[in-house]
This record gives C-alpha cells, sequence and structure tokens, in this order.
C-alpha cells in the first residue's frame, strides 16, 4: 500500500505556530523563571501575536499552494483576512486584560497561555476546509474560553459564567458534531470541496440526510456566533467572564465560526438553498430581540453583550446574501469584522478603565455620569466607538454596514435590508445614551481617583490603535476595502 | 479659482480639530477659544465670498468641480460643486455661523471648547451637503451632521433637552436610513456603476422603480423640512437648543430637507414626483396653515417662532412642487429667506431671554419704551418674517405664490390665507411683547442692546433689506440653474397607464422605457 505524503507548506503555518509556541513559552516561564512577574509574559504574548501579524500581512496567499496535509489546513485569501482580524483582536485582548485591575492577582501564565491557544483554535477553525479540523478548531478555542470565562475564581458570577458557557456550549458542540456526521453519511466526505462536488453531482446526496446535517450544524455555529435563538447564553456569560475575557469572546468566535459558516454554505451552493429562509429569520430575530432587549439594560457590560449579539444579525445578514451576491457578502463580512475588532475593542477598553475607577469594579451605566468633565479623552474616545457601533459616518462601523447593505441589496433582499436599517435606528438609541451619559450628565461621584492602573500605557495604546482604526477604516477605507475583495478567494 | 469649495469645505473642521489643543474659556468676558472660532468662521464666509464673487451668473452647470477618487471599488468619489441652487445656501450657512458664534460669546459659558468644536464641525457638516456631488459624500455629511447638533441640544440646550435631543436624532436618523437604502439600490438598478450624483441625472430610472426609491427620499427629506405630519421633532428641538442652536437648526439644518428634494428626490425620480405633487402640495397647504394656527397660539415666543418655520417651509414645498420656474425660484429665495428671518427672530428672542430669563409673552409688554433699538429690530425681523413688500420675506412668498397660481389657483388660495394668519400671529405677538405699558416691574430695567448685539443683528437687518429690495443679482444666479432643473424634473419616462397591462410592460416594454420623451 501506497502511502501519500501530504503537502506541508511550513511558512503558512507560521501564523499559527507561533502563538502555540507563545503560549507554551508563556506557561514555561511563569512555571519557572519568573513567577508574577506579569509584564514579561504580556510582552511575550504581544510579540508573539504581532510576530504572527507580520508574518500574515506580510504572505501571499497563492493559488494552488493555499492547501496543507491535504487540506486539513488552507491558508487561502479568506483565511489571510481573518487572520489578520483574529490576531488584532487577541493583541487587544492582552492589552486590555493587562490593565485590568481585577485580574492583576490572578496567575498570568495561563491567562496569557489560554489567550494564545484560544487564537490558535479560531485560527485553525477559520483556516481548514474539513469539517473535522473545523470541530477541532473549535473545541481548542471553546476549552480554553471556557476556563477564562470563570477566571476570577472568587467571584459566583464568574463560575455561573464558565459553567453556562461549558454545559450549553459542550452541547452545542454535540450538535454540530452530529451535523457533520450525517453530511459525512450523505455525502461520503468530511471535505468541503469533496463534499460540494459530490452535491453537484449527486442529486441523491442532497436529501433528508444532508439537509438535517446541515440544520444541526446551523444550530452548533449559530451557538458560537449567538444567533438568535441560540443566544440565550450570552448575556449571563457575557456579564459574568471578567471583562477582558467578554471583549474577547465577543469578536474571536464570532469571526471564527462565521467562517465556517461562510465556508460550509457556500460550498454547499444551491443544495444549502433550502436554509436562506431560516437563516433570514435568523438575522431578523437575532437583530431584533438584541437591540430591543439592549434598550433596557442599565449596565453597560449587559448592554455590549447585547450589542454584541445584533451585531451578530447584521453579520447573518451578509451570510444570507453570501448565495445570491457572494463577493460583496464576503467582503462586507470581512470588512465588519475587522472594524467590528477595533470599535468593539475599543469600548470594552473604556469600561474596564472606567471600572478600574472604582472600588467595587461595577459597570452601571450611571458610573459614566458626567465623564467627559473629569476624563475628557476617554469619553471622547467612547464616544467614537458608540457613533462607529450605532453605524454613523465617519466612521469604519457606517462603511461597513454600507457594506454590507449593499450586498443585501445586490442579492435582492430589499426588506432584510429594511428591517436591518431600522435596527440601526433602534440601537442608535442605546449607543447614544451613553454619550448623553457621558456628555449632558453632571458627575455623580463615587469614582475613586486611585493612582493610574500600572498597565495605563497598555489601555492607551490599545484605545489610541482602536480610535485611529475606527476612523480610518471610516475616512478612508479603499485599501483596506481593497484587501478585503482580495481575500474572497475560496479554497485556492 | 482651484480647491476653493474643499477649503470652504474643511476650514472649519481643520479649526474645530486645532481647538483640541486650546484651554477652555474660563472666565466671562474673555477667552481665545471663542475668538479663535470666530475668525475661523469669518475666514470661511471671506472664501465663500471669493467663491460668491467669482460664481458665474450665465451659465447653469455645476461650478468650482473638484473631483478625487475616495472608494473606486464601488464608484465612490470625493466630487463636490456649487450651480446657483446651493450656492445661496452656502452663503446662508457661512453667514449665519459667525453670527450664530458671534451670539454664543456670552451665552455659553460652560464646556467652551466642546461647544465651539461643534458649531465648527456642523459648519463643515451643512456646507457638505450643499456642496457634494456624490451620493456617498452627501450621506456621511447628512448623517455626520447630526452629532454636533445632538450635542449642541444635548449639552447647553434647556430643561428638557435631553428628551429633545434623543428625539431629533431618532427623527432624522429613521429618515436617513431608508434614504440609505434607497441610494444603495437606485446604484444597482440603475447600472451606472457611480455614485456620482450627475451621472445619475442622465439615466432615467425605471418607472416602477421610482415611486418605491422616491418615497425612500421624500421620507428622509419631510421628517428634515418638516412636512406635516412629521414636524413633532421641531418644536421640541427648537425650544430646548441654545439660541445659536435654534439659529443654525432653522435657518439651515431645515434647508437640508427642502434642499434634498430640489437636488435629489425630483430631478432624479420626475415621474414618481409628478405622481406623488398632489399629496406633497396637499401636506405642505395643512403645514402652512396648521403651522400658523399652531404659532398664534403659542405662549412662549420662541415655540411661536418654532411653529412659525412649519408654516414657512410649507411655502417652499409648494413652490418646488409646483413644476414652474417662479416656484422653483421663488422656493430658493424662500429658503434663504427664511433662514435669515427665522434665524433673526430666534436672535431676538434669546436676547430677552438672555436678560429676563424667561421666554413667556406675558412677562413682557411695552418694552419699546424700555428699549427702543431692540424693539425696532424686533419690528423689522417681524415684519420681514410676515412678508412686508421691502423687505426679503415678500420677495420669496410673492413669486412662489405666483407660481402655484399657475398651477393651480386653488393652491395660491390656501397659501395666501398663510400669509394673512402670518401676519395675525407676528402682529400679536409683537403688540403684546412691545407695545401698551410695562406692565411686569422686572422689565423696567431692562438694558437695551449692547454693541456685541448690534454687531449679530446688523448683517441679518442689513440682508433683509438688501433682498427685499433689490434681489435680482440673486434670481441672476439661480434662474440658469432652475431651468436646467426644470427641465431634469419635467421630463417624461415612457409608460403605461392601465392597470391590467402592467404586469406586460416589464417584459414587452423595459426598452421602452430607457427612452425619453418630452
Amino acid at each position: 500500500m501506497d502511502i501519500v505524503y501530504p503537502t506541508i507548506h511550513w511558512g503558512y503555518l507560521l501564523p499559527v505556530i507561533l502563538p502555540v509556541c507563545g503560549a507554551v513559552l508563556v506557561l514555561m516561564w511563569d512555571a519557572f523563571l519568573a513567577r508574577g512577574e506579569r509584564s514579561v509574559i504580556i510582552i511575550i504574548s504581544l510579540l508573539t501575536l504581532a510576530a504572527a501579524l507580520g508574518v500574515t500581512l506580510g504572505a501571499r496567499a497563492l493559488p494552488g499552494l493555499a492547501a496543507s496535509f491535504g487540506g486539513m489546513y488552507l491558508f487561502d485569501g479568506f483565511t489571510q483576512f481573518l487572520y489578520v482580524v483574529i490576531l488584532f483582536a487577541s493583541i487587544f485582548a492582552v492589552l486590555i486584560a493587562a490593565a485590568q485591575r481585577e485580574l492583576d492577582d490572578t496567575p498570568a501564565g495561563e491567562y496569557f497561555g489560554l489567550i494564545l491557544f484560544a487564537t490558535s483554535g479560531m485560527m485553525l477553525m477559520a483556516a481548514t476546509r474539513n469539517l473535522l479540523m473545523i470541530f477541532v478548531g473549535l473545541e481548542v478555542f471553546s476549552l480554553s474560553l471556557y476556563v477564562l470565562a470563570g477566571y476570577l475564581r472568587a467571584r459566583p458570577e464568574g463560575n455561573e459564567a464558565s459553567l453556562k458557557y461549558f454545559l450549553l456550549g459542550s452541547f452545542a458542540s454535540g450538535f454540530l458534531l452530529y451535523g457533520m456526521a450525517l453530511v459525512y453519511g450523505a455525502t461520503g466526505s468530511v471535505d468541503l470541496i469533496e463534499i460540494a462536488t459530490r452535491l453537484h453531482e449527486n442529486p441523491a446526496s442532497r436529501g433528508a440526510a444532508f439537509l438535517m446535517g446541515l440544520g444541526f450544524m446551523v444550530v452548533g455555529l449559530g451557538f458560537k456566533v449567538a444567533a438568535a435563538p441560540f443566544y440565550m447564553w450570552t448575556p449571563d456569560v457575557y456579564e459574568g467572564a471578567p471583562t477582558a475575557v467578554t471583549a474577547f469572546m465577543s469578536v474571536g468566535p464570532k469571526a471564527a465560526a462565521f467562517a465556517a459558516f461562510f465556508r460550509v454554505f457556500l460550498s454547499a451552493g444551491d443544495a444549502g438553498g433550502s436554509f436562506d429562509a431560516v437563516l433570514w429569520v435568523m438575522a431578523v430575530l437575532t437583530m431584533s430581540l438584541a437591540n430591543l432587549i439592549a434598550i433596557w439594560q442599565t449596565c453597560v457590560k449587559r448592554m455590549l453583550a447585547y450589542s454584541s449579539i445584533a451585531h451578530a444579525g447584521y453579520l447573518m445578514v451578509a451570510l444570507v446574501a453570501s448565495r445570491s451576491s457572494a463577493e460583496l457578502a464576503t467582503s462586507g463580512f470581512l470588512y465588519y469584522m475587522l472594524v467590528y475588532v477595533f470599535m468593539n475593542m475599543g469600548a470594552f477598553c473604556v469600561l474596564i478603565l472606567i471600572s478600574n475607577m472604582r472600588e467595587d469594579g461595577s459597570t452601571k451605566l450611571d458610573n459614566l455620569a458626567g465623564l467627559a468633565s473629569f476624563r475628557p479623552g476617554l469619553a471622547a474616545a467612547m464616544a467614537v466607538f458608540m457613533v462607529s457601533l450605532s453605524g454613523l459616518p465617519p466612521t469604519g462601523g457606517f462603511v461597513a454596514k454600507f457594506h454590507v447593505f449593499s450586498a443585501a441589496l445586490n442579492g435582492g433582499y430589499v426588506w432584510l435590508t429594511v428591517i436591518a436599517v431600522l435596527n440601526s435606528v433602534v440601537a442608535v438609541y442605546y449607543y447614544l445614551r451613553l454619550v448623553v451619559v457621558m456628555y449632558m450628565r453632571e458627575p455623580q461621584g463615587g469614582e475613586v481617583r486611585r493612582a493610574p492602573h500600572p498597565g495605563w500605557s497598555y489601555a492607551a495604546a490599545a484605545l489610541t490603535l482602536a480610535v485611529a482604526s475606527t476612523l480610518q477604516l471610516g475616512i478612508f477605507p479603499s485599501s483596506v476595502l481593497d484587501f478585503a475583495h482580495r481575500s474572497t478567494v475560496f479554497f485556492n | 479659482m482651484p480647491g476653493i469649495i474643499t477649503s470652504i469645505l474643511f476650514l472649519p473642521m481643520l479649526g474645530g480639530l486645532l481647538l483640541l489643543f486650546a484651554r477652555e474659556d474660563a472666565r466671562k468676558g474673555s477667552g481665545s477659544v471663542r475668538a479663535f472660532a470666530l475668525a475661523v468662521s469669518l475666514a470661511t464666509f471671506a472664501l465663500s465670498a471669493v467663491m460668491y464673487l467669482g460664481f458665474r451668473a450665465d451659465y447653469a452647470g455645476m461650478q468650482f468641480v473638484e473631483e478625487a477618487a475616495w472608494i473606486p471599488r464601488f464608484g465612490i468619489a470625493y466630487k463636490v460643486g456649487v450651480d446657483g441652487i446651493s450656492l445661496l445656501l452656502v452663503m446662508l450657512t457661512t453667514i449665519l455661523t459667525p453670527v450664530a458664534i458671534l451670539f454664543s460669546f456670552e451665552d455659553v459659558r460652560k464646556k467652551t471648547r466642546l461647544y465651539y468644536m461643534s458649531l465648527l464641525f456642523l459648519e463643515t457638516g451643512m456646507l457638505g451637503v450643499f456642496f457634494a456631488l456624490d451620493f456617498f459624500l452627501f450621506y456621511v455629511f447628512w448623517e455626520g451632521m447630526l452629532i454636533p447638533m445632538y450635542l449642541i441640544i444635548g449639552v447647553w440646550g434647556g430643561s428638557r433637552r435631553i428628551y429633545a435631543a434623543v428625539k431629533f436624532f431618532l427623527y432624522t436618523m429613521a429618515g436617513s436610513v431608508l434614504m440609505l437604502v434607497a441610494i444603495i439600490w437606485l446604484y444597482f438598478a440603475s447600472g451606472v456603476g457611480t455614485f456620482d450624483i450627475l451621472a445619475h441625472f442622465r439615466e432615467p430610472v425605471d418607472a416602477a422603480l421610482q415611486p418605491w426609491l422616491f418615497a425612500a427620499f421624500a421620507i428622509s427629506f419631510a421628517i428634515k423640512v418638516p412636512i406635516f405630519p412629521f414636524h413633532t421633532w421641531l418644536p421640541d428641538a427648537h425650544v430646548e437648543a441654545p439660541t445659536a442652536g435654534s439659529v443654525i437648526l432653522a435657518g439651515v439644518l431645515l434647508k437640508m430637507g427642502t434642499y434634498g428634494f430640489m437636488r435629489l428626490a425630483m430631478p432624479l425620480f420626475p415621474t414618481a414626483a409628478r405622481e406623488f405633487a398632489f399629496l406633497i402640495i396637499c401636506l405642505a397647504l395643512v403645514g402652512i396653515i396648521y403651522g400658523a394656527l399652531m404659532a398664534m397660539v403659542q405662549t412662549d415666543v420662541k415655540k411661536l417662532v418654532a411653529y412659525s418655520s412649519v408654516s414657512h417651509l410649507g411655502f417652499v414645498m409648494l413652490g418646488l412642487f409646483s413644476f414652474n420656474l417662479l416656484g422653483a425660484s421663488g422656493s430658493v429665495i424662500q429658503m434663504v429667506n427664511h433662514g435669515i428671518s427665522s434665524g433673526a427672530l430666534f436672535l431676538i428672542v434669546g436676547f430677552i431671554y438672555s436678560r429676563r430669563h424667561t421666554r413667556e409673552i406675558e412677562e413682557f409688554g411695552g418694552l419699546l419704551r424700555v428699549m427702543p433699538v431692540f424693539s425696532t429690530f424686533f419690528i423689522i425681523t417681524a415684519l420681514s418674517s410676515i412678508g412686508l413688500p421691502g423687505l426679503n420675506g415678500f420677495v420669496g412668498e410673492f413669486t412662489i405664490l405666483l407660481g402655484a397660481f399657475e398651477r393651480n389657483a386653488w393652491f395660491a388660495v390656501f397659501a395666501a390665507t398663510g400669509v394673512v394668519l402670518s401676519a395675525v400671529y407676528m402682529l400679536w405677538m409683537l403688540q403684546r411683547v412691545l407695545f401698551g405699558e410695562v406692565s411686569v416691574r422686572a422689565n423696567l430695567g431692562l438694558a437695551d442692546m449692547n454693541r456685541r448685539e448690534w454687531l449679530v443683528m446688523l448683517p441679518m437687518v442689513a440682508l433683509m433689506f438688501w433682498i427685499g429690495l433689490y434681489p435680482k443679482p440673486l434670481f441672476e444666479r439661480i434662474e440658469p440653474s432652475a431651468k436646467v432643473w426644470l427641465s431634469q424634473v419635467n421630463r417624461r419616462v415612457l409608460r403605461v397607464e392601465k392597470a391590467p397591462e402592467r404586469k406586460l410592460r416589464k417584459s414587452a416594454l423595459a426598452y421602452a422605457q430607457r427612452v425619453e420623451v418630452k
């Protein structure tokens, strides 16, 4: 029997290898060299992530060279852009964790090690055409996040978050795996290109088993991106987890899971057509429910949790449009995701700095009252993020929404677009309420003017990067838009 | 003059950004922030005056056009230009902004840096709307200027300022997102492959699509104008905004709605515009009369002026949808006139409010004896708003009435009722505030206008007389562009009228629809 050795392009693997090595190094460093040296560990994590980002940006996804390990690992244009998204998300996750006071007394090695492991998992999930690899990637980052969600062990909310996320997450993983098994049963392959070919050639393979399989996969992935009706866990988990982890959870897993969503549905092609209506309804429900509930929140962290669900809804719009308007929808999704990293991470960063000012670290809306009069810079940054999250010009959020809505209209989904834009009006109400509270109310006192946290320079770096990128992506979007359009190359 | 529009457009924004490095004006009666803001806005006015002088009155198309690639992938460009329609509105903006800033010198004491930054950013936003020749650019300015206006109402406004600011924002936003959908839809449906507004004028839009797109644009603009019944945000926003905010809001922002109808909604979708014309004229007439009646029963001077705006802008809509030259050029003049006279009225309300901290009509009476100069200014402004011949208001309203009469005499009859009513509420208000005995003791010691207030009012009154007595240069600049506009809105796209045949139209007449007939 001949053994076929798979082709491996090590250069393309480097962006994943680096964070894994970084994670091991961080763990070892913490265990043997300098117990409690947070700054060294933070810097190692940042360096490995920055190196991975550099390699990703420097790489050129070449046709024909994309697949390694027989398609288990795939570095195509789509992967490249998502790597940028995920790595930026992780860099922010490290920066803002370094600035969060509540995390000061927790073991640093494990925390940042887990962040790096989660990063590698997300990257793997985005960079494959193999269903099993999608699952492996998903489990790698999910397990890291289960632990991170309960990282503040003394807090009951943290334990609740962790347990809830773990139980429901495993349940969803089960659905996903079952769905994959059914798809395998119907088509005889776990490779998406193979699946696409067989679906095309053999109409019998598009039967009930395949559709059921696809349906279960929608449930599993829908859980990870927090789409309605599978979003119930999100607010509690997001609120209970440490803020820095919440920020990471609201961005990274979304990018990875949506990547899988796009890959699966684009390869299913017409065979997945019967799911258009399902995804349509899910998109509408996700946006509308999340926005309506977000209005009533008085805790900023919980509000941002619902806002992240709503944004998953807008991304679902891109997914719905991806069959009829593939290029616009995919590039729209990529651009939206990148903008979302900057604006959402930035908002969470401000939130962390505000909760640092208080003894109890609370994130109530009232704590922001009059922020503009005693921390004008912080308030201005938050205002920029809120404007961008609302999708108003001249910020990246506007161009991203414009792009996704263009895709939907081009695909013929007029009513879906109308519902989406009306949703963004509802969203403006609660985003701007933060501006109201910061600029139009008087400070109510109670914030402890403590000495600045030693990690404030990390937060400052994160905020500068986030504000600059949010504005740049809104005012001069052209070069990144071109990058996103070049990145709509799949499997090749 | 290459680059003149870009300089006018971004000078205020640049000034606003420079204010980031300034220190707050702490004490009363001094301050570098406000002086700097005033200087920037005056420099903007000077530049725009240079543009006005260089404007060729005999040329109908866009002038001083500048174009640069922005997002080439979507066919989005930075393209700006000015014609006879937008020229006067640009001038109005650059005149009202320094006036508003000068008024705010004493009026605004807290967070001065943010305040003047907002005003300057707002100026760039408003100018951008009038200059933009690209849908995307237009929309960016259209939405972008909401944020500074929102801050101006919400931070420096009256007691119910937050409610008013949020209401203003949500109303406007709800309308404009529908316009965004329509813009993108138009982009894909027309197949022009660009967001260039002028390129879309050349390509007639499918008659079946026009009503939808027109409706989406029209709702957005109707909320801004505001046309009855979309006006409910206006009294709140005007009353709660600080005086300078009201001046800008009434003076310029409302014009963005009528300008939107004129620049985009009507010439892009002429067939639909004609179909909707009767409805919109009816709503405009209702607005004219309703606004006047509401103004009559107000006890608060500022609210009275706010409702008078609803009435006066009804005239503009009436003129536009008369589809004739008199109506169109009258509307442009009326937009400018309303900007001047209602801006001046809000300033006057601001003067008495800063003295007495109330705007209730009952609290005043006999001010003519105490403040003769102020009263003179007040009377001139009120008469200009009523439309007394010799002052600016008359020119616009009379031309519009002629245009409306040409279309349908009944329209003119109803609209003329509005003129009469406006005389009733204005003169009645003047009588109660200025004439008679001084009824409230607190009014006895009121100081008359000081030097700064003179400076604020003089340009306004000068403009009232200038436009009232010698409007010819303005009409000369408007008319060539208005004629082009008229030919755009009067073109017809062939369509089948009968209902049963509608289904066939798409296949059999798909080609024919593209053919223009006069």
